[in-house]
């Protein structure tokens, strides 16, 4: 516990949010005063039903929108600082691309912005395509591209410029299942290198599987927040697992737990879950199979994302904030 | 991590100007409503005249006029839809939202719009000006027809499409910014193959059988609807499309009515443009030229304008938010 804290990278201090209307009159109360932190290196959850603010607060942080009333800062400035976005990738929650360009303009149209040189430009975007398995449909217009397909299109912009802080507003809206997998993979990947990582979604699986840190967000406040671990863990029940008991020894050792605790213990067997299911009978499938028309499958980690681990003293989830 | 800066970082700002502006001209070329219009006016340009040449006096004037009256009224629906299109859906569908989450300023973005529109723009004119000069020749005079313009006109416009439709099998570009380009190059070769047949296809002097006294004119609307999709532009920043265009076309009237309203409300002439400055048909009466002075000081005008337009609309970009 004496590890010392990685600094912030995102401060939200008292944020209030109200949308008006074209006359400037109050519509929606969106966010009333959250305040929370994420520090360098977190991979952090914003959790919360459908309108409760998490997309304003990602707004929010990039200066897209500006507070009714407190304070935002990210990376050490103000959201309305534009030389900080060359730090930050963002996947917005609905991939809208320009239909009638290709993946390959989109992104390399995107990296001009960023002001990378032509050269990085190319190998980045090569790579991305790779990385998000859509190098076959590189020239078709994305307009004709389902809504998945432009989920990682949109992903593979947000990494072009290989930032330090990512926010993903509903990332695994519209992927199937093995893409949620990679996708997941990646985040824990891009953790591992140091980056910050800003997750939101309704999607409870997808949180619990990758953030270290989370914040429950409610009709625009926050109603719970903290180590992942210490919310969910039930630290007065204990499992046990044994590979092929025979029913003798279960029989004992129920036997056991009653006369030394008076309890009975539950026995079940635990079943796989639907995903691992779904993953290893694409995967067999995948042998047999010609190209098909949508994703790949393939997914390989952009080499220029796939680096050494950035800072090694502050792994995820060090300690408590 | 670090960001490697393209080489030269001071020209950063017009790199990302003309990112934004080749996005903008890219997506509104591609959509087929661009071509659609521009289409339809080369074709009214060309075959209005003719279908009533009979009915009025002047039959070289009534060409003239058509040619720019067409060329301002699809143009003016261009720059509407261009502007309307390409910013206020923007922020509607959120694409904003991804592109400003770049370190790109939002100066230099909307900088970027405008030129994209320009650029737009241009194309549509270097199509209509070709084509209003070959309406000056197919429209029938004294009632004679030019047999050679009234194959080479509808000819122009049949192989620009025949060549986009190629060009989109081939290299698979899209046919209806192909189609665009093919038709400033075949429609100008019409004008160019006429400029040395006279009207009844025997050899003149190079260059004497067109009238290229209109292509000063035909500038002047351009720059009349480089001033319009601006306006429209500042407008589609707070407004919807289809409001984009009431508001664009009241601000159009208010405009026309310059010279009615100044008694009235001496402050309002500074603020509408004086439209009919644009329009110099008149001058081109009775085989007359614009002068250079009146072309100068319209120009001028416009890019005050322009100025003016462009920063209300940065003022007004820099306060809105993605929503
Ligand atoms: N542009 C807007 N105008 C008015 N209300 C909005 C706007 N954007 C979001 N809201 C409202 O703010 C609340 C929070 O929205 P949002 O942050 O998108 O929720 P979510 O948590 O699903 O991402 C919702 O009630 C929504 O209707
Ligand atoms: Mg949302």
């Amino acid at each position: 516990m004496s590890n010392p804290e990685p600094p912030a990278v995102i401060t939200v201090d008292g944020v209030h949010k109200i949308f008006r209307d074209f006359w400037g009159r109050p519509k929606v109360h969106a966010l009333n005063g959250i305040h929370f932190q994420v520090r360098q290196g977190r991979v952090f959850g914003l959790l919360g039903p459908n309108g409760s603010g998490k997309s304003t607060t990602m707004k929010l942080l990039l200066g897209l929108l500006r507070p009714s009333r407190g304070s935002l800062k990210i990376l050490n400035a103000d959201p309305q600082d534009v030389g900080v976005k060359s730090r930050i990738g963002y996947m917005p929650e609905e991939s809208y691309l320009y239909p009638y360009l290709s993946p390959d303009e989109t992104l390399r149209l995107y990296g001009q912005l960023l002001g990378l040189s032509e050269h990085e430009n190319r190998t980045r975007t090569e790579e991305l395509l790779e990385m998000i398995g859509l190098t076959h449909a590189r020239r078709r217009p994305v307009g004709e591209f389902s809504k998945g397909m432009a989920r990682r299109i949109s992903l593979a912009q947000a990494l072009l410029n290989d930032p330090e802080l990512i926010l993903l507003d509903e990332p695994t809206a519209g992927l199937d299942p093995l893409g949620c997998r990679q996708f997941k993979d990646l985040i824990l990947h891009l953790a591992r290198r140091g980056k910050t990582i800003v997750l939101c979604s309704h999607l409870l699986a997808d949180v619990e599987d990758v953030c270290d840190r989370i914040a429950i967000l409610y009709n625009g406040r926050i109603c719970a927040d903290g180590r992942m671990r210490d919310l969910l863990q039930e630290s007065r029940i204990c499992r046990l697992s044994i590979r092929q008991p025979s029913p003798a020894l279960i029989d004992e050792l129920q036997q056991t737990i009653r006369k030394t605790t008076g309890q009975e213990a539950a026995i079940d067997h635990p079943s796989r879950s639907l995903e691992d299911l779904f993953l290893s009978a694409i995967r067999s499938a995948e042998a047999d199979q010609t190209r098909p028309s949508g994703a790949l499958p393939e997914g390989r980690l952009a080499p220029f994302l796939s680096g050494p681990p950035v800072s090694e003293t502050t792994p995820p989830a060090a300690s408590p904030p | 991590m670090e960001v490697p800066a393209s080489p030269s970082s001071a020209l950063r700002p017009f790199v990302q100007i003309l990112t934004i502006a080749r996005l903008t001209a890219l997506e509104t070329l591609r959509h087929p409503i661009f071509l659609l219009l521009s289409l339809t006016a080369v074709a009214c340009i060309l075959v209005v005249p003719i279908a009533i040449a009979h009915e009025l006096g002047e039959q070289g004037r009534l060409a003239r006029d058509s040619a720019l009256a067409f060329q301002f009224g699809f143009g003016v629906l261009i720059a509407g839809y261009a502007a309307g299109s390409s910013l206020r859906r923007e922020i509607e569908t959120g694409i904003l939202s991804t592109l400003l989450s770049k370190n790109i300023g939002r100066e230099l973005f909307y900088g970027g719009k405008v030129v994209g529109i320009g650029a737009v723009l241009a194309l549509y004119v270097l199509v209509a000006i070709p084509a209003g000069l070959l309406a000056q020749r197919v429209s029938p005079l004294n009632y004679e027809v030019d047999t050679l313009a009234l194959l080479i006109a509808p000819a122009a416009v049949v192989l620009a499409l025949a060549g986009a439709a190629l060009d989109n099998f081939i290299s698979r570009r899209s046919f209806a910014s192909s189609a665009m380009i093919h038709l400033v190059i075949t429609l100008s070769a019409g004008v160019l193959i006429l400029a040395a047949f006279s009207r009844d296809s025997t050899p003149v002097p190079y260059g004497q059988a067109i009238e290229w006294r209109l292509i000063p004119a035909q500038l002047l609307i351009a720059e009349a609807l480089l001033l319009f999709g601006t306006l429209c532009l500042a407008l589609a920043v707070r407004l919807k499309t289809a409001a984009v265009l009431a508001g664009a076309a009241i601000f159009f009237l208010l405009g026309l009515a310059t010279d009615y309203l100044l008694g009235t409300f001496p402050l309002l002439r500074g603020w509408a443009p004086h439209w009919q400055v644009f329009w110099q048909s008149d001058a081109l009466a009775a085989g007359g030229h614009l002068s250079g002075d009146v072309i100068e000081q319209v120009s001028l005008y416009a890019i005050f304008y322009l100025a003016g337009l462009i920063a209300v609309g940065i003022v007004l970009f820099r306060h809105q938010e993605m929503e």
